[in-house]
């Protein structure tokens, strides 16, 4: 073989070419030898030294000058033995807080409480929760909590002290006290706390007293049950047994009693499936419009003064057997006396005489032991107005001496004039846990522990008994109320010891399930929930039912033309929740405002007043008016609501505090004071003047609706975004067999239209889907906050509310159709509609937002570069943009934001706080500014579900997978599973004959779907030419 | 070259005493003299600038939010504004493409400061596609680059993605053109220049022009397949841009008959923005010969039958409404003429349809006057057409619980009227700095008209001018 040689250096093989030959380079790199060899040794030169130089410096200094954040994490020495990382744990509590009784589940992540869901096996609440519930969580984080026991001396600033200077000094000045002692609180239905209350009480002597007081009274009805049945409490209440129900102004769907509870029973009885179904029929009879107003099936409207009258004709139709002045109230009447024995009235009212009245209704009506049972009583409302009377009194006159304040307001919610002054007569003492109009002026605060820090119990109905167990250990250096008094009282050992020797002497013999006091406590425990047999029963005697007639109708005479009605808001309830920001930004289902209390009046009192000054609504700018009561006036700003009674205002109570940590929590104006007094009770109707003002103010409201027909063209044509139907008319067409029933026949012809060119997205797996029943959503709200707290959804404040970029990523519409002055309302609750052919998809350009193979609408927020296209296709207007840094996605902490004057409110940059960012649930990212959200179907518990399920090896079950706002609901209307799954509730629900798709003419294809609402009356009303429209007329 | 010549032709160049000289002097002369007036505009609008550079800053650091947007209405002002500039940047690119292609020559007075129009506006269009960015950090996501974000790519199927490309590719084949066009311009101003720097850069601007008959054939072929490569682009990109609407499902964005309606309303805009700047620009620099008022009445044809093409489709989409029968289709129309809009309807209409009308007659055609204010009024109209369009049809779109109502932050005014000085500063110093007229272009028009026209318009100044013939009008060469 030839050889072939490159030059003579080859051909002679030269020493040293053959190591040359192998390296890459022929000579040696003057940085490598630098490194590698010492300077002195002369390779290197100084050229290549201050090259090295050079480079190592800049390096250096680079990577030294970028500031990484420091993020600490601090393993678990000992691994706490029920916590995994990254898996949540669910602990059985109950939830008593601001007059709100629930049984829950505590979902705790890493040791935190997070989030609450509804038991679904509560005997009471039945599974589900309220807004105020799904809020609560938010509270424990609040940094308005206080985080000692505190002394203040109201002339300088108040100091923190230690428990033991606070148990000695408070324990001598209650003794050097010379008058009473009254604990002054709202109902206390927690059994071993009453019985410690009463043996504190005793150590005391006879200097002891309890002032039990709830702002929102139900004092007349306790007053009117004491004298109708020789009892003092309020009896049971089973919804779903009645087949005719006339509420007289009582929301019983979002306020009244307990809601929760109602909403479930309700609920059950208007739910439609198949021919020759069955509703209750629902009368309301109400002056404001309440939710409960807007879901029944028949809405008289009256004035306030006339909401007695129709509980005097009601009586006087079924108990005196004369004639009513009403005929529709007499109407009314009718069908109850047909429905006897399963009927049910209730009233709203807190005038004894009223009550008195509607129990002889519902005695004569035989409602007593079917409807309403004594067998158990309701203990949530125990109160007495007098008690805020007597407190004031006895602070005036001295025989008070010292107050103890427990789980109530008296500053902010009482309705008699001077508790501020009369409490500072003497030495008082709160209890409560965040910052309150009471705790500032108090003597000393000594704090009370979150319910979800304490252990506890509740009995909210008799012989229906709750645990409380802790979630968390304490944040701060509080004590449950429980403990300060039995330490007061002198006994040793901690409450919790206490509880559990309460609970074997009372109620372990009372129950047979469980062999050994252990085995009944930790199932207790557990299950959070233990039932004892009823016992109770009552007799009904007429004692002043002929009296109250008279009463009641000389009182209905006296009001004059203008009259108030003070309502309690779903969101703020007596003004204790009125500090929280999720429940602030709660849009009121009725009118939609948040962040503010205003006065309602009817469209043609507002039109006609000239109070219409924004008819766009382009800045939100509404007139005020000074509404006078009694001789107190407050200034707000007027809104209209179709549906509400002429010559009628209505105001919500609970706004207008002055002592929460943010002045921008402090919206709105007080109108306690506006309660007027009816014997011992204080009424919530009463003679008012209203004038307009030259002034304006800014509503935060979330909808704005218009005349959107096109009757100005002459057309009749209206968007079909919501269905409604009568019972008969549905049932007819069932009969039938038509496959859409009566009110969603233009669903057959879209269905048939539903062809597509375009590619289909594939779902062998799961196919999500959502059915939403219009029928037996009550609009309360429950679900948006709960969709807030799972989803990390920012506050984010009146300002960029009245802006309309509130984040919600569900919200509930509000539809009106029919008259102007009593309109039928359908709440529908909007959220991504996940269509599977999604406008939104194809016009983003970096496909940040895109289809999953199970039918979900997904959102890739670090590839979204906020072009906000998809928003604007979005046919539903679901999407929400972060205009800001709401929620502190990005690096820069509240700090940064004040420092650099960011347009963030007070409330949205308290999440940037620690201690409020504890509450972010860590499964959902929190979005950064520039990032487009919405609605996952909460797609981490979608996969949560699924993981369980693959960890045990078997097939999903229906029903496991839920969403926030499906198990948030009290009246479930909310079915979500598997389309693909022929046996789930969601293949059944959308096959429904009711189910429609919101405009799916327009091919969206969507995964939420809603059922036609249904109502039972024989009157029709045009459906197929509803008439949407708003405040302007 | 060697055109045929007319016996009627009127020239397209006025002027008794011009020859190839005095053309190079006149058209020269405002990058060699100084003016107070130069400074003043140059120094405001540069200020306007530096303020529109200041908003932008303030919107990345505080975020979106401080424009008036909201969770009803994503796009206002930020896609009014970027569809309002490339329409106007539309104009550069029909004069120097489409009539080159037609060859109407007359274009030669006017296509160089239109195609500098052109690239200015579409700079401050590009602007707003990105800077409405919630997250502008991240803009290069939309370009298909290869990446290590796994299978992560472009979504083809938005029309945004089509609108990178579509004005990328605008914005290099106009500015090519225009660059193209410039080099032997540059290489006569260098050729003149005293100034050793000044020299030195305006050789580097021409490239090394020098004149050679290869140079100048080379020139004349890349100009056509420039034209012929622009002149789709004239049709394409306004088209693609109304897709950023017209693909979509909103009533009042979802119509075919966007594309042709887009394209017609950009010329318009366009030409109208061009009489704007020309009407100033032939006035100061005295450039009146050149730019005649011949020219501004073929533009002011050119408007009248745009403005017209733009009103039938207004009117179209009115009747389709109505014709749809479908209600939401039918109420944003309605909504638009008579809903919490209607001002900004009204404004459209005004602007756009009635007074464009004026020039059905000849006087109002060649009225200066007339015409400065048109211009003015045409760009407000089309302004308010983009806004009605965007604005109407998301604030009351399908559910109306989502309704809202748009109002400006002075954000919003200071991104827009600063775009406006951007543009003015930008267009001032290519006035200084450039020639505003194609020298070379012109000069190749300067011998179009007939000899009868030449001898019947000499008489005529001659007579004017006491029976003295003015040389130059008859030279040659």
């Amino acid at each position: 073989m030839k050889t072939y040689w490159k030059g003579i250096e080859e051909k002679e093989q030269l020493e040293g070419y053959t190591a040359i030959s192998e390296k890459e380079f022929s000579e040696e790199l003057p940085v490598l030898s630098s490194i590698t060899e010492p300077i002195t040794t002369g390779k290197s030169n100084r050229k290549d030294f201050l090259k090295m130089l050079g480079f190592s410096t800049t390096a250096a200094v680079i990577a030294a000058s970028c500031e990484m954040p420091i993020r600490k994490s601090i393993p678990y020495v000992w691994r706490p033995e029920e916590i995994t990382p990254g898996i949540a744990n669910f602990y059985a509590s109950t939830m008593w807080q601001g007059g709100e009784y629930n049984a829950i589940l505590v979902k705790t992540r890493e040791g935190r409480p997070i989030k609450v869901e509804g038991k679904k096996d509560a005997r009471i609440s039945k599974g589900g929760t309220s807004a105020r519930t799904q809020a609560s969580v938010l509270s424990l984080y609040d940094g308005a909590r206080y985080k000692n026991p505190v002394r203040n001396s109201g002339t300088s600033k108040p100091e923190n002290i230690t428990w033991e200077v606070a148990d000695k000094e408070v324990g001598e000045k209650l003794k050097a006290v010379s008058g009473k002692v009254v604990l002054f609180s709202s109902t206390v239905i927690s059994p071993s706390l009453s019985a410690i209350i009463k043996s504190y009480g005793n150590t005391l002597g006879g200097k002891f007293e309890h002032l039990v007081y709830d702002a929102i009274s139900y004092s007349g009805m306790l007053d009117a049950n004491e004298k109708s049945f020789g009892k003092r409490a309020i009896p049971s209440y089973n919804f779903a047994a009645a087949k005719v129900i006339v509420s007289v102004g009582a929301d019983f769907l979002g306020t009244w009693l307990s809601p929760t509870e109602f909403s479930a029973d309700y609920a059950s009885t208007r739910k439609v499936k198949g021919a020759n179904s069955t509703m209750s029929r629902h009368i309301q009879i109400e002056s404001v419009p309440t939710i409960t107003g807007f879901k029944a099936d028949t809405r008289i409207v009256v004035k306030p003064s006339e909401e007695l009258s129709a509980v005097v004709d009601l009586y006087n139709v079924i108990v005196g057997g004369a004639s009513a002045a009403n005929a529709k109230v007499a109407k009314a009447a009718e069908e109850l006396i047909a429905a006897a024995g399963s009927s049910l009235v209730v009233s709203g009212s807190n005038d004894v005489n009223v009550q008195l009245l509607v129990n002889a209704i519902n005695n004569k009506l035989g409602n007593y032991g079917s409807v309403i049972s004594w067998s158990r009583t309701l203990n949530t409302k125990q109160g007495s107005d007098k008690s805020i009377t007597k407190l004031v009194a006895g602070l005036n006159d001295g025989s008070i001496g010292a107050v103890l304040v427990h789980d109530a307001n008296p500053v902010f919610n009482s309705p008699v004039a001077g508790v501020s002054e009369a409490l500072k007569k003497a030495f008082t003492v709160s209890f409560a846990n965040r910052v309150d109009e009471t705790s500032s002026i108090c003597n000393y605060v000594l704090p009370d522990s979150h319910w979800l820090e304490s252990w506890g119990d509740v009995e909210a109905k008799s012989g229906i008994l709750n645990t409380i167990q802790p979630t968390i250990s304490k944040l701060f250096d509080t004590r449950p109320l429980a403990e300060t008094f039995l330490k007061w009282s002198g006994a040793t050992g901690s409450y919790y010891e206490y509880l559990q020797n309460f609970w074997q002497t009372n109620y372990y013999g009372k129950q047979s399930t469980y062999n050994g006091f252990w085995a009944f406590w930790d199932n207790a425990v557990h299950d959070g929930e233990v039932e004892l047999p009823a016992s109770g029963s009552a007799t009904y005697n007429t004692a002043g039912a002929a009296e109250a007639v008279s009463a009641v109708s000389t009182s209905a005479a006296s009001f004059g033309d203008l009259q108030v009605k003070l309502y309690e808001s779903i969101a703020v309830g007596d003004g204790y929740w009125a500090d929280n920001p999720w429940l602030q930004e709660l849009p009121d289902p009725v009118s939609k405002v948040t962040w503010d209390n205003y006065l309602i009046v009817s469209p043609k009192m507002y039109n006609a007043g000239g109070y219409n000054l924004d008819p766009h609504f382009k800045e939100k700018k509404y007139a005020t008016a000074t509404l006078t009561v009694n001789g107190k006036s407050v200034e707000l700003p007027v809104v209209a609501v179709p549906g509400t009674a002429e010559n009628t205002v209505g105001v919500a109570l609970g706004y207008g505090r002055t002592a929460t940590e943010y002045s921008e929590l402090n919206v709105g104006k007080n109108v306690f004071s506006m309660l007027s007094a009816t014997g011992d009770n204080f009424t919530n109707i009463a003679k008012a003047s209203l004038a307009k003002t030259s002034n304006t103010a800014l509503l935060a409201i979330t909808q704005t609706h218009f005349n959107i027909t096109l009757k100005d063209l002459g057309g009749t044509k209206t968007r079909k975004l919501v269905k409604e139907t009568t019972l008969a008319e549905y049932n007819a067409s069932e009969a039938k067999g038509n496959k859409y029933t009566a009110g969603n026949e233009d669903r057959e012809h879209i269905m048939e239209e539903m062809v597509t060119l375009y590619y289909e997205h594939q779902k062998p797996g799961h196919h999500w889907t959502m059915v939403i029943d219009l029928g037996s959503c009550t609009g309360c709200g429950a679900c948006v906050v709960a969709c807030n707290a799972e989803n990390n959804i920012p506050v984010v404040g009146k300002d960029q509310v009245i802006r309309a970029r509130e984040m919600h990523w569900l919200r509930i519409d509000r539809y009106f159709t029919g008259e102007m002055d009593n309109p039928d309302v359908v709440f529908q609750p909007m959220l991504c509609q996940h269509c599977d052919n999604a406008p939104c998809e194809n016009v983003c350009p970096v496909a940040a937002t895109n289809h999953s193979n199970e039918g979900m609408n997904q959102m890739a927020y670090n590839r979204c570069i906020g072009t906000r296209y998809c928003a604007n296709n979005c046919p539903y207007k679901v999407r929400r943009f972060n205009w800001y840094d709401y929620q502190q996605a990005d690096a820069f902490d509240a700090k940064w934001h004040t420092d650099n004057n960011m347009p963030l409110s007070e409330t949205t940059l308290a999440q940037h706080e620690p201690l409020t960012r504890m509450v972010l649930n860590p499964d959902v990212t929190v979005r950064s500014r520039g990032v487009m959200e919405k609605c996952s179907f909460c797609v981490q518990r979608l996969q949560g579900a699924k993981l369980e399920a693959k960890k045990d090896g078997r097939k999903m079950a229906d029903g496991e997978a839920t969403t926030a706002c499906q198990t948030a609901c009290a009246s479930g209307c909310i079915t979500f599973g598997d389309r693909n799954d022929k046996n789930s509730k969601a293949y059944e629900a959308f096959n429904d004959s009711r189910t429609f798709g919101v405009i799916e003419e327009i091919h969206t294809m969507p995964n939420v779907l809603y059922q036609t609402q249904v109502r039972n009356r024989t009157e029709k009303k045009k459906y197929e030419n509803l008439d949407y429209f708003g405040q302007q007329a | 070259m060697h055109a045929y010549e007319s016996e009627f032709r009127e020239p397209l160049i006025n002027g008794l005493d011009k020859n190839y000289t005095k053309i190079t002097d006149d058209l020269v002369a405002p990058t060699e003299r100084n003016s107070a007036a130069w400074w003043i505009a140059t120094l405001l609008t540069g200020a306007g600038a530096l303020f529109f550079v200041f908003c932008l800053g303030w919107t990345v650091w505080f975020g979106i939010g401080t424009w008036g947007l909201n969770k009803t209405i994503g796009w206002a002002w930020d896609i009014t504004n970027f569809v309002w500039w490339i329409g106007i940047g539309h104009a550069g690119t029909l004069i120097s493409a489409i009539l080159l292609l037609f060859r109407q020559r007359y274009r030669t007075g006017i296509n160089r400061a239109a195609e500098a129009m052109t690239i200015f506006a579409v700079i401050c269009a590009g602007m707003f596609p990105v800077f409405h960015m919630g997250r502008v950090w991240d803009a290069p996501f939309i370009f298909p680059l290869p990446n290590t974000r796994g299978p992560l790519w472009v979504n083809f199927n938005s029309p945004l993605l089509w609108d990178v490309f579509a004005i990328s590719t605008y914005f290099s084949v106009s500015i090519l053109f225009w660059y193209s066009g410039l080099m032997p311009d540059f290489g006569t101003i260098r050729d003149r220049s005293k100034g050793k720097l000044r020299k030195w850069i305006y050789n580097i601007l021409a490239f090394g022009w020098h004149g050679s008959a290869k140079q100048w054939q080379r020139f004349e072929s890349l100009s056509l397949v420039l034209a012929g490569l622009s002149t789709p682009l004239v049709l394409s990109v306004h088209t693609i841009v109304s897709f950023d609407f017209a693909t979509s499902v909103i009533p009042g964005w979802h119509t075919t008959i966007f594309p042709p309606y887009f394209v017609a309303g950009a010329i318009f805009s366009g030409f109208a923005m061009v009489e704007t700047l020309m009407i100033i620009v032939r006035k100061l620099f005295k450039l009146e010969d050149y730019i005649t008022i011949n020219h501004i009445e073929s533009m002011n044809k050119i408007i009248v039958l745009t403005g017209s093409i733009v009103g039938i489709a207004y009117i179209t989409e009115m009747f389709i409404a109505w014709y749809s029968g479908y209600l939401y289709e039918q109420f944003a129309f309605y909504n638009r003429a008579l809903g919490k809009y209607f001002w900004a309807y009204a404004w459209m209409m005004s602007c756009n349809v009635l007074s464009p009308q004026l020039y059905w007659i000849k006087s109002m055609r060649r009225n200066i006057y007339v015409t400065f204010i048109l211009s003015i009024f045409v760009n407000i109209g089309m302004w308010f057409e983009r806004f009605v369009i965007i604005v109407t049809s998301l604030a009351d779109d399908f559910l109306v619980s989502s309704w809202a109502y748009f109002s400006p932050t002075w954000v919003d005014w200071g991104i827009y009227l600063g775009s406006i000085s951007v543009f003015l500063f930008l267009f001032l110093l290519f006035c200084r700095f450039f020639p505003v007229i194609a020298i070379a272009e012109v000069k190749s028009i300067f011998r179009t008209s007939s000899e009868v026209a030449k001898a019947e318009r000499a008489k005529a100044e001659g007579a004017a001018h006491g029976g003295f013939v003015l040389k130059g009008a008859l030279n040659k060469d």
